[in-house]
Formats: structure tokens, sequence, C-alpha cells
């Protein structure tokens, strides 16, 4: 299935500009230049250590820009002007902590509920209406340890859209799930994109996610290639993203790759 | 028979000490809850050593014990959290090195100053038995203390335990909230060094908190159940000491043992039920 974009790309929401940075000195984006229009269903591919989660960071106002500018909403990076929803790599979890569906959704709303451990009767109606659509009303009093893969994903994006963010960041996650799990994720994710949400992705997984996706960007430190599957999945682009030989081929008007090993 | 079991209470000093377990308790379990979360259980047993050189310290330079080990404690707590945030060190590795070197030069001075006149074998050990209403008082403080901030800042303490890198990205001010948690952590450490002794804190602080996770999977029922399950170990503790003859300290940490096999024996026994139904139900279903 081809997740078309059904969204008026006409608002910019980030714009990256000529910009360099990383993680303590070292150089992990280089010279950046990008525009995230409101709405957009972006995913980033690139191998390990490309700078596709330091790109997502960097969003996020986690990483030092070394030179250039990410402005968000028109002003500089500011990331309380930004309502982000963000959802980290699964395996990054303490799934042994002792937290319900329902506590980790909550954690969600956290902005404007920071204090005291009650939220008011909106907030449990937001809580309540987030898990509904994701399928999780079973499941809210379960520990998260008892949930299968899917479920865990849906938690977390749960967390990440409670609040009705301006952008959702996901740092790959369809990792580690099944898959039917996957097309579940991804099935969540385009009808979300599709009532307004705008979605910035990593992904390693070219053929089942990221060729299915409206844009794509491919990145190795700097951005090789930035267009629609069609148009940037070619035999260069990914040997200079990747460093692989790769075979592409059309298939019912998506574009495929083939690893060459 | 009811006279023997109230005998002790006959006693102003033993009821003292016994609210003053009562609140210590309660004050380990909940923080425990927190350190045990972040994988920090050895803080309890580094912290209250390295305030013990803030102890030193303090009677050297005539300031007020509370305040100078409360000090000491804050900045240590403060240098752990830095150190274990570099992922370079581990938090056991943070812990010892500050705790013991900060304990090291307590017991330096002590050592330099042969004429120190002041006993340190009651923050070794503890002396619930001789609290003053000075003590009692401190006690009482700490606790209200730390109760409000666990109950104010509830949602950004929990977030920031168990994901503290993605709570900044939510708005979580991380830094204060470390910042806030180290301060309680460190009185928490100085008060309860009156009842239980530097030796036996990370007994205290551990296991009600571990006791608790072993019953529940619920966050707010593991807090609720520490602070319930500390209380009662000081309480009893102190109680059991008395009939016993057992330093009061020993016996709080003793209580708190056995509770811990009993919550672990529970446990097993409840998994493996849980296993039993769920292989019965597999069967039924083939």
């Amino acid at each position: 299935m081809l997740y078309r974009n059904q969204n008026d790309l006409s608002e910019i929401l980030i714009q990256f500009d000529n910009v360099s940075g990383g993680y303590e000195g070292e150089l992990t984006l280089n010279n950046i230049n990008l525009v995230i229009q409101k709405g957009e269903f972006i995913g980033m591919l690139g191998p390990s250590g490309s700078g596709k989660t330091t790109l997502l960071k960097s969003v996020l106002g986690d990483i030092r820009i070394y030179s250039g500018e990410i402005i968000i909403n028109g002003g500089n990076i500011n990331k309380n002007e930004l309502d982000i929803g963000y959802v980290p790599q699964l395996e990054t979890i303490d799934w042994n902590f002792p937290i319900t569906v329902r506590q980790l959704i909550e954690m969600g709303i956290i902005r404007t509920s920071k204090y005291f451990p009650w939220i008011n009767k909106e907030e449990k109606l937001a809580v309540e209406a987030i898990s509904n659509r994701l399928g999780l009303e079973e499941l809210m009093n379960r520990q998260i340890r008892e949930l299968s893969g899917g479920q865990q994903q849906r938690t977390f994006l749960g967390r990440a859209l409670v609040s009705n963010p301006d952008v959702l960041i996901l740092d790959e996650p369809t990792s580690g799930v099944d898959i039917r799990t996957k097309e579940e994720i991804m099935a969540i994710l385009n009808s979300l994109n599709h009532q307004g949400v705008t979605i910035l992705m990593t992904t390693h997984e070219i053929n089942s996610v990221a060729s299915q996706l409206p844009r794509v960007i491919c990145l190795k430190n700097s951005i090789i290639a930035d267009g629609s599957p069609n148009e940037i999945f070619t035999e260069e682009n990914f040997y200079a993203t990747y460093g692989a030989a790769v075979k592409t081929i059309d298939h019912d008007g998506s574009k495929f790759v083939i690893e060459m090993l | 028979m009811i006279f023997t079991l109230i005998e002790p209470l006959q006693y102003e000093f033993f009821i003292k000490a016994m609210l003053c377990a009562l609140l210590v308790g309660m004050l380990c379990g909940v923080i425990g809850v927190y350190i045990v979360l972040r994988g920090m259980s050895y803080i309890g047993h580094g912290l209250s050593h390295a305030i013990f050189g803030g102890a030193v310290v303090s009677s050297l330079m005539s300031i007020n014990f509370f305040i100078g080990a409360s000090v000491w404690g804050f900045v240590s707590a403060v240098l752990i959290n830095l150190a274990t945030k570099k992922k370079t060190i581990g938090a056991d590795a943070a812990i010892g090195i500050i705790t013991t070197a900060s304990f090291a030069l307590g017991i330096a001075i002590i050592s330099k100053f042969k004429t120190f006149t002041r006993g340190f074998d009651a923050a070794l050990f503890g002396n619930v038995l001789g609290i003053t209403n000075a003590d009692l008082i401190a006690v009482i403080f700490v606790t209200l203390f730390a109760f409000i901030v666990v109950l104010v800042f509830y949602k950004q303490l929990l977030f920031a335990t168990f994901d503290y890198d993605v709570a900044k990205y939510y708005g979580v001010p991380v830094i204060w909230i470390d910042v806030i948690f180290s301060m309680t952590l460190a009185a928490t450490i100085v008060v309860s060094m009156q009842v239980l002794g530097v030796t036996l804190i990370a007994a205290a602080v551990v296991i009600p908190a571990v006791v608790s996770r072993l019953l529940t999977n619920n966050f707010l029922h593991m807090l609720i159940f520490s602070t319930i399950i500390g209380g009662l170990c000081g309480l009893f503790g102190i109680y059991l000491s008395y009939y016993l003859d057992i330093a009061s300290g020993a016996s709080v940490v003793l209580f708190s043992s056995v509770l811990f096999i009993i919550a672990l024996l529970y446990s097993s026994y409840k998994g493996r039920i849980k296993r039993t139904i769920n292989i019965r139900k597999n069967k039924f279903h083939l």
C-alpha cells in the first residue's frame, strides 16, 4: 500500500538552514538543508551512525548546533513553541519498570499537567479517547512488559499523541516487530497523517516501510537524496548512502530494492 | 500478657524512638522506590558513608551537625548524579568512588585529630533510643518535606525515573528534578543516620521498595506499599528490639529482611500458580 500525502503542504513547520551539529565535538550532521511542511509524512534512511537519530534529536533541541540554524514555525528553535510527540526506540525502554499502559499514556500530558499525581476530567477524557483510537482500552491496567510488540508500540504512540502534538517523531517504530504488527503500526501512522499530523520517522526497512512513504530522505551525515521513493530509489543513491551495491525494480507502481550480496 | 506487650510503651524515650523509627521507615520507604527503580540501590550505603565524612568535618569546624552533614550529603548526591549521567561511568562506580573518598576523609580527620571528644559510634550504628526532641523535629520536618516533594512533583519524578532522556523532550526540567531529589535524598540519609547508623541505612532504603516491587506492577501502588512497609519495619523493628535485647537498627533491618523473604516466596508461588493456570488454559484450547 502506498501512503499518499493528502494534506495541504503549504505551511513550513521546520526548516534546517545549512545546519551542522552533533554530540560533544563530533560532526554527525553536515550542512543539512531541509524543509518540513505541516502535514508531511517523511521517512529517513541511512546506515547506523549516519545521523538519522541525531537529526530527530536536533528537532527536539537536544543536539549541539555548530553552524546554521533550525527554524521552527518561522522563529528560532525553541521546542516550547512546537508541541512534539516523541516515540523512542523500544530497545531503550526498561520493560521491568512497574508502570501500566494508563500511567504511560498519562505521561504524555505532562506539559499541561505538571504537578500532583491526579489529572482533571478533560485530561482523563483525552487519555480514554487516545486509548480507544489505538485499541488499548482493554489493556489500560496491564503492566507494559505484559504487552505484545505491537501493543507496546501503540502505547508509546498513545503517550506521544495524547497532547495532540504538532509533529510526531518516531525512531525506528517498526524495529523488532513482525510483519502484521508492522502493517498495523504503519496503518495507524498513515491514518494519523491523513488527519493532519506531521510525521518524521527513521527506519532501516527500505522495501516494507520506506518505499511506501510519500517522501524519503537518504542520509549519510549529509542529505544524499530527498524525494519520493520513485524519484530517489536509484542504485547510485543507495551506493552513496550505504556503500553497498543494490538493484532496484519496479513493481505495482512502487520501487523496491534488492540487496546484491 | 497485655502488660508484657505494652511494657516498652511506659517509657517516654521508647515511644519517641518508635515514632522516630516509624517516620524514618516511611521516609526511607518512599525515597527508596526511586533509588531502586533508578538502579542506584548502593547509593543509600554510599551516601551515608559520604555524609559521615561531612559529619566529621562539621564537628571539627563547630558547624551544626544537621546543616553540615546535609550540605555535604547534597553535594555528594549531585556529584554522583552528574557522574552517573556520563555513560562511561556506571552508577556503581560513581557511587563507590565519591562516597568512599568522603568516608575516608572523615576517618583521616578522626585519626589525625586524636583528641576528638565527640564519639561517632552513634553515627556508625545508630542511637534511636538516644533521640532528642530536636532530632525528632528534624525527622518530622524532613519526612513532611519529602512527602510534599513526592506529591507535588509526582509526575515529573515518575517520568524522569522511567525515561530520563525522553522526559526532557516532554518539557520535564530533569536537571532541577535531579537537584530536588538529591536534596531530599541527602536530608533523608542525614536524619536516618540517627536511627539506623551509617552501616544499616542502605537496607532501610532498599528493602521496603524491593518488597513492594515484588507485590505490585503499578508504580503508585509500589510507592504506597513501600511507605507503609518501611514504616511498619521501623515501628516493629524497634518494638521487637526491646524484647530481643538487640541493637535497634539491626532489629529494623532484620525485620525488613524477613518481610523480603516472605514477599519473595509469595511472589514465586504466585508466579508458579499463574504459569500453571496458563499451561492448563493452553491445554484446553489445543
